[in-house]
């Protein structure tokens, strides 16, 4: 006969008892809050990164559009210049006339640029040709808003193998040669660098109670009015997009602004921008800001064509 | 017999807190890990893809200036196509894409050019990235030499006579036009006889207004100052710029202080033997402050920095042009043009009664335009007039 009974479990290998449990359940609560609380500040953590970048990129993203438009400005093409507002004229492409046009048409050709940039879709298209037949350039006309600078109402491909563009001696993978239309052309002969630019306005501007920084996507009909879309934001005030002006190869910083005052326009050597973006979220009720700066030299106001290397005096 | 205990516990019944409370921490950790991997992982790709964009437009940009300035200080002109260009301190590299705009003139003449010259780095042996896109002028001067020779002997000095046996022709030997007076000379040089006997100047011959003349009668005193007379005859151009054009290969030294041996891109050049190599159509010699001996040649020969003597029976056929004095004697014979500018240094007119033509003994200068004009020709087939270029202007960005 057995010794054991069915309903007989040793102590030791009985189910847990209410103490067990109990003590296992608190234990169990404390790890469970102590890793609700790693995994909650992990979150609060991330979210606020997340915001942090999103400002950050916001002002990143700003500011290689805004700085790689002005590296590329056009000589005496700032036409407006702003503590919050700047208006340049934009190369689309650089090229060399091909001679034989007129006021209201010009035939240049272009080197191996997108083909987009030679299309002429608003009126904020329009161009400037150096007519120095010396090494000081002379770029006419002025790019300024109104009827004084050279618009481009039109272009159609031209044939660079005939004339005028036959006798330009052009050679090199993907040359362009295009006509333009539209009115103030100066009257530009073979050889004389063309330069196809677009007017760009950046300011600031609230919508749905907050600040975007701005870049235009072109002009309406009448040529005077940008049509605006939003580059970065939201920015958190109207002052959050500064633009600092400097002239001259000593860098004179100009205060104020120098607005259209021509004669600073035409000597400014470098701009400094500076954006505050704040995230587009919030966390906690609280929004991230991120700050960042750039100055630019603008490399294309050039004084001079004159032969760095060679013979003195001699002719570009 | 024993009974076996149905209900015995096995290792599977013995229940605990451990694996429930593993699993959990296990779960939050893999929670904790993912959003950190996440988090790091995103920022890592977003900062390295803007880090190679912006590397990229740096490179772009710095490749396009090193090819700039490579070509300029070498003097060389672009060409059409394209090359690969290290970023300098870096084992990066950019292609450098020229493309020809506009070219105007072609050798001899003056060539006039603008490039557009493109560059984009490259990365992983592909090219991609931004690119950035900037116009270059380059100029490359004439190679003629563009003499306005008016006389068979240009006297920017004195000239002293020294002995009767002394021709002097003016006349076209060659039979192309009448020719000139026998000297064309500023109009404060000084000619002058010394010793006696007879009329030094017997065997001057010249035309003037296409009138024979012999003599006194010979020689052309202009109204031109000698800074004058040294423009019309070297064509308004400097003595420097004229040497500019020929190539070092064709460029000498007289003496161990020389202008071309001072280092790149001049090489270590030897010395002159005195008489100009057959193959060779230009030479330039610099003096070094002394007196170079001429034993024959032909073609343009200039003499820098120093004088020039030619003497025994040394023959030269072409141009002589000398920044010093001339010193000629014996018999030599010279048919062409001898052009002594009696200058020291570049353009600057010193008024130098050291910068004499002294002259003695039996010789012959013959004014001879079919010489003069293979000369010139010879020199603009052998100069290798230097390009130069413009700074980079009409920058642009190309996002590709």
């Amino acid at each position: 006969m057995s010794s054991s009974s069915p309903s007989f479990r040793p102590r030791g290998r009985a189910g847990f008892t209410l103490i067990e449990l109990m003590v296992a359940l608190v234990i169990m609560g404390l790890l469970t809050t102590a890793l609700w609380q790693i995994v909650r500040s992990q979150s609060a953590f991330v979210a606020s990164e997340t915001q942090r970048e999103d400002a950050q990129d916001n002002a990143r993203a700003a500011l290689d559009v805004l700085t790689g438009d002005l590296r590329a400005a056009l000589p005496r093409g700032v036409v407006r210049a702003g503590d919050a507002e700047l208006e340049l004229a934009l190369p689309k492409a650089w090229g060399v006339a091909c001679g034989g046009g007129s006021a209201t048409q010009l035939t240049a050709v272009f080197p191996p640029l997108p083909t987009d940039a030679l299309a002429p879709a608003t009126t904020a298209s329009g161009l400037v040709v150096n007519t120095s037949a010396g090494n000081v350039p002379d770029w006419t006309p002025r790019p300024a808003v109104g009827g004084g600078r050279g618009f481009v109402t039109a272009s159609a491909a031209a044939n660079l193998a005939a004339a005028p563009c036959s006798a330009m001696g052009a050679q090199g993978a993907g040359l362009l040669a295009y006509q333009f239309t539209g009115t103030n052309f100066p009257v530009a002969t073979a050889g004389q660098v063309v330069m196809l630019y677009q007017l760009v306005r950046y300011d600031v501007a609230q919508s749905e109670g907050k600040w975007w920084l701005r870049r235009s996507t072109g002009m309406d009909n009448t040529g005077t009015t940008f049509t605006m879309t939003p580059l970065a934001g939201p920015i958190p005030a109207q002052d959050s997009l500064r633009f600092t002006y400097y002239t001259g190869a000593a860098a004179v910083q100009q205060n104020p602004a120098p607005g259209t005052d021509v004669a600073i326009l035409d000597s400014l050597s470098r701009i400094k921008v500076k954006v505050v973006t704040q995230s587009s979220g919030q966390y906690q009720g609280r929004s991230n800001y991120e700050r960042d700066s750039s100055a630019v030299l603008l490399r294309n106001r050039t004084g001079s064509l004159q032969c760095s290397v060679g013979v003195a005096g001699a002719p570009c | 017999m024993p009974v076996l205990d149905r209900w015995a516990p096995t290792a599977l019944d013995r229940r605990g807190i451990a694996l429930p409370v593993a699993l959990l921490a296990l779960v939050a950790l893999t929670l904790m890990v993912t959003t950190v991997m996440l988090t790091s992982g995103s920022q890592g790709a977003a900062a390295t893809a803007h880090a190679d964009a912006t590397q990229s437009l740096y490179d772009a940009e710095s490749g396009l200036q090193s090819y700039v300035i490579a070509q300029a200080t070498q003097q060389n002109a672009f060409t059409v196509g394209a090359s690969t260009v290290t970023v300098t301190g870096t084992t990066r590299q950019v292609q450098v894409t020229r493309a020809l705009l506009f070219s105007q003139g072609a050798a001899p003449a003056p060539i006039f050019r603008t490039w557009a010259v493109t560059a984009e780095g490259i990365r992983r042996d592909t090219v991609s990235g931004r690119a950035v896109t900037a116009l270059v002028r380059q100029y490359t001067p004439s190679s003629n030499i563009g003499l306005n020779i008016q006389s068979a002997i240009t006297l920017g000095g004195d000239l002293d006579v020294n002995g009767n046996a002394f021709t002097v022709n003016g006349q076209n030997s060659c039979g192309q036009g009448a020719g000139y007076q026998a000297v064309q000379s500023a109009y404060n040089s000084n000619v002058t006889t010394n010793g006696s006997g007879g009329n030094k100047f017997n065997n001057f011959t010249g035309v003037s207004n296409g009138q024979n003349t012999t003599g006194k009668a010979a020689i052309d005193s202009t109204g031109l100052t000698r800074t004058q007379l040294v423009n019309q005859v070297l064509g308004n151009k400097t003595l420097a710029s004229i040497i500019a054009l020929v190539p070092i290969s064709k460029k000498w030294c007289w003496t161990g202080t020389c202008q071309f041996r001072s280092g790149s891109p001049l090489a270590n050049r030897p010395l002159f033997s005195g008489t100009m190599a057959i193959t060779d159509s230009i030479a330039v010699v610099d003096g070094g402050g002394g007196t170079v001996s001429v034993s024959g040649g032909s073609g343009v020969l200039i003499i820098t920095n120093g004088g020039v003597s030619l003497g025994g029976n040394a023959v030269f056929n072409g141009v002589i042009i000398v920044e010093g004095n001339f010193s000629l004697a014996g018999t030599p014979t010279v048919t062409g043009a001898l052009i002594s500018l009696a200058m020291t240094g570049q353009n600057e007119i010193n008024v130098d009664t050291q910068d004499n033509s002294g002259i003695a003994g039996h010789v012959t200068v013959q004014y001879d335009q079919c010489k003069v004009s293979a000369a010139m020709n010879a020199f603009a087939s052998q100069a290798q007039p230097p390009t130069t270029s413009s700074t980079t202007f009409a920058w642009a960005e190309l996002v590709r």
